[in-house]
């Protein structure tokens, strides 16, 4: 038998750091390095994830035969970046300042670390940062033919790319240049009204249904649309290109209001705003997808780069009929590229076979009861261990009512979301779970919605859905006779973000929601991810443990065991202060 | 001479106390931590210095002599389209870092 290829993909010092293993073009591990250091988009070298990868695959980095990295960092540098110096002279001296002492230690050395940290001796590929989005999402797709777009802050030059792949084949037909970037504007407006950039553009999007698009004018002033989608900011009122802010203050004239400080009231106005740029974003995006239609005729379209994560344009797209099929990829971001230079690499250098459609995401770290067990054993904790089908039962029966139960089962998730291997799970019926879930366990504003998961065969029950939607990345409507049983996940405009399982993905999971079904009549429950606001989702027992008893959750599963919050000691239990101070808010 | 040989001197102390750190005595590992703090200090201040000049220097020149080329730009009207044709890519393209 001969000699598996393996690849490891890679990305890393900007945010969101990720490494992902391919043998023979499939995936064996993925993981994002911030679940291993606890550092929420900790953009390091991923060696924590590049450990665990190797030894998941039980190989040494002497038998990776090739690394990729998702970018091309002498480009970014040498072109765009001090390009956009002397454009800007004489402003831009401390971004200046900043930015010239990381490049010069750091990015401009990546074979330099990579050989040095990882002891890798043999080659580094790099594909153009938006190839690599436009590869996560293509190869994976199992389409053989497909227009793909990808859309976010930046890459090296490219902001936004319409490409079209066939078969193995992938290339890039046009792009938009940066400043000009949808990514940045929707990441300026989420500096403007108080958010963390690159990290909580999501919140603008989840505080956009509660306002109207009263500006949308406004913002015509900062971005001018073309029918073909392609756009142009009115620079004048973004300093990022110069700056160490988003925006200045000439956007606090134009829409009349100083820029939010964090943590402060969310007013009607801050909600108009989402609403306008969510608005906005969305009209860019049905134009963009348009004319890739137009150039790459395809029935198929492929989506990535962060902007794809705007669940809420990719549900406008669905309904547009622009396509028949959509395939989007849910690690969308920057970690997502790791996975796509990886494929690059599979399929054009080596020449390796396509593989079948992407089935699920949990590729990660994996812990078994035994592991969990010799864990609690040690903290000296008491808990319950079950067979499946007494879990399933015993669970199905807790998440009925008010219960916020941790689930905490195989291998996790890669990309932001938790789709039920690392999530916490609560009845969709009881609408107090919704203020629960956001105030007392996971310590976030109380605006904030929830996802359902469904099962799959129920999703057009319960939802204006009439596909699958396993990876949480389309918003459609709660169908209006079902919003009163559900209304802990339909959202103030009668949307949900929706997660559809099923038994071949996700057997556990798909199995326990089935039981609350049979026990209750509801096929829905929420599902949000397993950590606390500013934290990173939990990797392991010892993660999940923390989490649990540092907030108001009730039971933790963890593979078969069961543990509850009641029967823990009390000198264990809610030192939630402590435990909250570890994150920086997002 | 005499200088140039005490800061020999001095560079040989430095690369031998960074290569044996663990093994230092007090109160050299004492002097040696004192040293590391000090030079970076030094380190933020010089290259905060260096990459001061080089931006009024070195970028000014250049940043002028593009605003000059390109200033006819700024009086061009707006294009039908803001998409860029994209150069295709080669395989061989993936070995470079640019």
């Amino acid at each position: 038998m001969s000699k598996p290829t393996y690849i490891l993909g890679l990305s890393c010092y900007y945010h969101d750091a990720g490494a992902v293993l391919l043998k023979d073009g499939k995936v064996v591990f993925a993981a994002q390095e911030e679940r291993y250091t606890r550092k929420k988009q900790d953009d390091r070298l991923p060696t924590d994830a590049i450990a665990k990868a190797l030894d998941h695959a039980q190989i040494t980095i002497d038998e990776v035969d090739a690394i990729g990295f998702y970018e091309k960092p002498m480009l970014k540098f040498f072109d765009r970046i001090l390009s956009t110096y002397f454009k800007t002279w004489p402003l831009g001296l401390r971004q200046y300042q900043m930015a010239m002492q990381e490049w010069m230690h750091t990015k401009l050395w990546i074979p330099q670390h990579i050989e040095k940290d990882l002891g890798y001796k043999g080659k580094v590929f790099y594909v153009p940062h938006h190839e690599s989005h436009a590869a996560s999402s293509f190869y994976c797709s199992g389409f053989n033919d497909s227009a793909v777009v990808t859309v976010d802050g930046v890459g090296e030059w490219a902001t936004t790319t319409i490409g079209y792949g066939n078969d193995k084949a992938l290339d890039l037909k046009q792009e938009i240049h940066f400043p000009h970037s949808l990514g940045l504007l929707y990441s300026a407006v989420t500096y403007y009204i108080g958010f963390k950039v690159n990290s909580a553009e999501y919140k603008v999007m989840g505080l956009a249904p509660y306002g109207e698009p009263k500006y949308v004018n406004q913002f015509k002033e900062l971005i001018e649309i073309k029918d073909d989608g392609s756009f142009a900011l009115n620079m004048k009122y973004f300093s990022y290109e110069h700056g160490l802010r988003m925006t200045g203050k000439k956007i606090e004239k134009l829409f009349g209001e100083p820029t939010r400080k964090p943590e402060s009231e969310l007013t009607q106005f801050h909600k108009d705003i989402a609403a306008s740029v969510q608005k906005v974003t969305e009209e860019a995006m049905l134009k963009i997808c348009k004319h890739a239609k137009e150039i790459c005729p395809s029935e198929n379209l492929c989506l990535a780069g962060g902007v794809a994560l705007n669940c809420v344009a990719n549900g406008e797209i669905l309904r547009s009929g622009l396509f028949k099929d959509i395939f989007i990829q849910p690690a969308a971001g920057d970690a997502g590229g790791a996975l796509g230079v990886a494929l690059s690499i599979w399929h054009k250098k080596f020449g390796g076979e396509r593989l079948p459609k992407m089935n699920d995401v949990y590729w990660g770290t994996e812990y078994s009861d035994d592991d969990v067990e010799t864990f609690l054993k040690n903290e000296n904790l008491p808990y319950e261990k079950l067979d499946e089908s007494q879990l399933i039962d015993t669970v199905s029966s807790l998440l009925e009512g008010e219960n916020v139960i941790g689930w905490f089962q195989g291998r996790m998730e890669f990309g932001p979301r938790a789709l039920g291997n690392r999530s916490i799970i609560a009845d969709a019926r009881n609408k107090e779970n919704w203020q629960k879930v956001n105030l007392k366990i996971k310590f976030r504003e109380s605006f904030r919605p929830f996802a359902p998961t469904v099962l799959e065969e129920n999703v057009s029950e319960y939802f204006d859905l009439d596909r699958e939607s396993p990876y949480m990345l389309l918003v459609a409507d709660v169908q209006p006779d079902k919003r009163d049983m559900i209304p802990a996940v339909t959202h103030v405009d009668g949307s949900a973000r929706i997660q559809t399982t099923s038994e071949k993905q996700n057997s556990k999971y798909y199995n326990l929601i089935k039981a609350f079904r049979e026990k209750t009549g509801c096929a829905v429950i929420i599902n949000t991810s397993f950590n606390v606001r500013g934290e990173p989702i939990v990797e392991s027992p010892k993660d999940a443990l923390n989490c649990f008893l540092n907030t108001h959750m009730d039971y933790l599963v963890m593979g078969n065991i069961l543990m509850k919050k009641s029967d823990m000691p009390t000198n264990r239990v809610l030192q939630s202060a402590d435990y909250l101070d570890k994150f920086e808010l997002d | 001479m005499k200088l140039l040989i005490i800061l020999a001197l001095l560079v040989v102390t430095v690369l031998l106390c960074d290569k044996y750190e663990e093994r230092l005595p007090p109160p050299i590992s004492w002097i040696y931590a004192l040293w590391k703090k000090f030079s970076h200090v030094l380190g933020t201040v010089m290259s905060f210095l260096i990459l001061t000049v080089l931006w009024i220097v070195g970028f000014g020149i250049y940043a002028i002599v593009i605003k000059i080329i390109t200033f006819p730009k700024r009086f061009k009207t707006k294009p039908n389209t803001y998409w860029i044709d994209v150069e295709p890519t080669t395989v061989e393209s993936m070995n470079h870092q640019f």
